[in-house]
């Protein structure tokens, strides 16, 4: 290729903003000098890249080669496969920050196998010490079996979820990732292989207690690989509110191929809506320039940031590049603790720049931009490389986007039916409307 | 390699080696044995085969891919390019769907689902209008008129020349010429955008002669610590372009059309 710069413009944008999946180790077979050569070197790699990588000099205020001389042995007389990946887990944990993991090549396998965990339709969160059903699925087996929002679940397949609720509350009490960790924790014992039933004891909304006995089923949205991402499902739905009031979610930045247009087409269609809605909660985050590209239609004028990417010796302004036709009206935006990365920059730096409105919960707290690559051993190994601080001058990591307007979804509520995030936000929305069309 | 052009991009070599030989034999005193930045990038034209071999070439279509490959991410990219700086380039792929970027010679714009339609300003309109020059290298003495000898370094196994460039009002870049042959074994720039000032280092790999010219087929780019590889499969010289291959998509029209009207409104002079 006789020219080189016309590209460079495309190698910028690729850098993927999204929270690490959550995952268990498994592989427990004793080593063979080859696999003992391949953690070694995966080991090396590791150490090597974030020695190289990471923005900060001192890498998490670590002796990072003393981190080295320490650790490295142990992977050298690690008996197992688990042992070995321990250590690797060890390390980045000492990190303390978010956007460092590594996935277990296994895991690739049975995602590949199983296209993605199956799903009862049941969205979960913990509210107050209790898990509760937030929404439905529509056509779910949840739905076809009378399984309402606001109802309890107290127990899957026989196990009580309270005792493992209070030990994890008790573990991350301080912690950011609480609601995610909770949330997790009830989503990941409700899913499982497509095919498979699932036992579910509810407390329904006459404080009776239930049983539902229900199928798990492919999770809505495209399947969707991301280079060494394992494979994730991803959704887009958009809808008119009230009439005069535009509605857009989506699970992940990810998949921009498809997600994109369908968001711009649902742009298009609210351009004369008198507010729009933007659900961004249980969102982890995905691209980084699907949330510029996104931001676009919603700024008017150039040079405007959703903020600054620190990257090892050169810092990256996040721009936004304003569409030719943009929206107008006020914006609100919903998180809530499970809304992490893209979805932290994308609402913090709006919030900063005084385009939307925050309505939810706190967010994760885990904005720094990373990067998902493949060991020698075949794990997959996601690291940050780059500190990330909003317009306002925020490092959201460990911090997370604090809503203007915080509100926590209550059961009674969930129980007739509203969405008190939403509904705060429409709220919002038309006292704006009030006061603009009051001043004209 | 048909024997005419081996001999012919033989004696380009050759020819490459006695312009910086020549460069050498009238340096005097304490830089006897550094040759001048000018004699090193005429050799370099040599090198990929020289003005009359490219000045043959009207057209150029090049089919190959970008990659993040430690990520695993792949797309197709296709380079149209045509005298005298016209270019448009395609990365499509399902994950990404369709990145567009082009310039009719004038405008430089950029599109696609996730960013929009945007049209370029500033010192990254001119650094894209620059690049997208035909021949480039050829012109060099025209695109780059501050040229400097840097000094010797190794790229990999191999001693360079380095020889730093500057564009009327841009950022100066790194050639790192190949002592041996005369060709560019890497080439630092500054990529400068609304983002920031980025350096990106690329290295330019397994050359192969085509229709009388050397050419990269293989690319390794270096940015903000991550490696991109762009390889080609293909490469077609002379290929019959529509003329609406180069033209301003509806999309960038409109906003061309918008910003004239705008700049039109702002100098007409009020009727009070």
């Amino acid at each position: 290729m006789s020219k080189h710069h016309p590209i460079v413009w495309v190698l910028l944008v690729f850098f993927v903003l999204s929270i690490g999946l959550p995952v268990t180790a498994e592989g427990d077979e004793s080593l063979g000098d080859e696999q003992r050569r391949l953690n070694l070197e995966s080991f090396d790699y590791v150490w090597t890249t974030i020695d190289e990588k990471h923005w900060e000099k001192k890498p998490g205020g670590l002796d990072w080669q003393a981190v080295r001389d320490e650790l490295r042995p142990r992977v050298e007389q690690a008996a197992t496969v688990d042992d070995a990946r321990d250590v690797l887990f060890e390390m980045i944990g000492r990190l303390g920050q978010s956007h460092f993991g590594i996935i277990p090549g296994h895991v690739y396998e049975e995602l590949q196998v199983e296209r993605g965990a199956g799903t009862t339709g049941i969205v979960a969160r913990v509210i107050d010490g209790r898990a509760v059903v937030i929404s439905i699925d529509e056509d779910s087996p949840a739905a076809d079996r009378g399984v309402h929002p606001g109802w309890e679940i107290l127990g899957v397949d026989k196990e009580p979820l309270e005792p493992r609720i209070a030990d994890l509350s008790r573990e991350f009490g301080d912690s950011l990732y609480l609601d995610l960790v909770l949330a997790s924790s009830v989503m990941g014992r409700l899913s499982g292989p497509v095919g498979e039933q699932v036992m579910v004891q509810f407390l329904d909304g006459r404080g009776r207690k239930v049983k539902r006995k229900l199928s798990r089923v492919e999770q809505t949205g495209d399947l969707v690989t991301l280079g060494f991402m394992p494979p994730v499902r991803v959704w887009i739905d958009h809808r008119p509110l009230e009439g005069t009031l535009g509605y857009i979610a989506f699970n992940m930045f990810i998949d921009p191929g498809r997600l994109m247009p369908a968001f711009n087409a649902a742009m298009r269609e609210f351009l004369e809506a008198d507010g729009l809605v933007i659900d961004l909660r249980g969102n982890p985050g995905g691209i980084l320039a699907m949330g510029m590209g996104m931001a676009g239609w919603l700024i008017d004028e150039k040079n405007h940031r959703l903020g600054t990417m620190y990257v090892k010796d050169q810092e990256v302004k996040i721009v936004v590049f304003p569409r030719p036709e943009t929206y107008e009206g006020p914006v609100a935006i919903l998180v809530d603790g499970l809304s992490g990365s893209c979805s932290e920059i994308f609402a913090g730096g709006l919030q900063d720049l005084g385009r939307a409105r925050v309505f939810g919960s706190r967010t994760m707290g885990a904005v720094l931009p990373s990067a998902i690559e493949k060991l020698p051993n075949g794990d997959g190994f996601q690291y940050a490389f780059a500190n990330y601080v909003s317009e306002g001058g925020e490092v959201l990591e460990g911090r997370g986007v604090i809503p203007d307007q915080a509100i926590t979804p209550t059961r009674e509520a969930l129980l007739q039916g509203r969405d008190e995030v939403l509904e705060a936000a429409i709220t919002w929305i038309r006292t704006h409307q009030e006061h603009m069309e009051a001043a004209r | 390699m048909k024997n005419e052009t081996r001999r012919h991009l033989t004696n380009r070599l050759v020819l490459a080696g006695l312009l910086v030989g020549a460069s050498l034999a009238i340096s005097t005193g304490a830089t006897a044995a550094e040759p001048t930045a000018e004699a090193l990038l005429d050799a370099y034209v040599e090198a990929m085969g020289g003005k009359a071999a490219m000045e043959k070439i009207e057209t150029r279509v090049t089919h190959g891919k970008l990659e993040i490959p430690a990520q695993g991410i792949v797309m197709n990219l296709t380079l149209y390019s045509a005298r005298p700086n016209l270019n448009y380039t395609l990365i499509e792929s399902d994950m990404v769907g369709k990145i567009e970027k082009g310039t009719d010679g004038e405008v430089s714009w950029e599109m696609s689902a996730m960013m929009g339609a945007q049209v370029k300003e500033g010192q990254e309109r001119d650094d894209y209008l620059r690049d997208s020059t035909f021949d480039k290298w050829l012109h060099w003495r025209k695109l780059y008129p501050e040229v400097e000898y840097a000094g010797t370094d190794m790229v990999g196994e191999k001693p360079v020349h380095k020889v730093v460039i500057k564009p009327e009002g841009g950022e100066p870049q790194t050639l790192y010429l190949d002592q041996s042959s005369s060709l560019a074994l890497r080439i630092d720039i500054v990529a400068e955008s609304p983002m920031g000032v980025i350096p990106v280092a690329s290295y330019l790999k397994d050359y192969r002669e085509i229709d009388g010219i050397l050419i990269p087929y293989e690319m390794e780019v270096e940015v903000m610590g991550q490696k991109r590889l762009i390889t080609t499969d293909k490469i077609e010289h002379n290929v019959a372009l529509s003329a609406d291959r180069f033209a301003l998509p509806p999309e960038i029209r409109a906003i061309v059309d918008k910003g004239e009207g705008e700049a039109a409104a702002e100098v007409e002079p009020t009727s009070e």
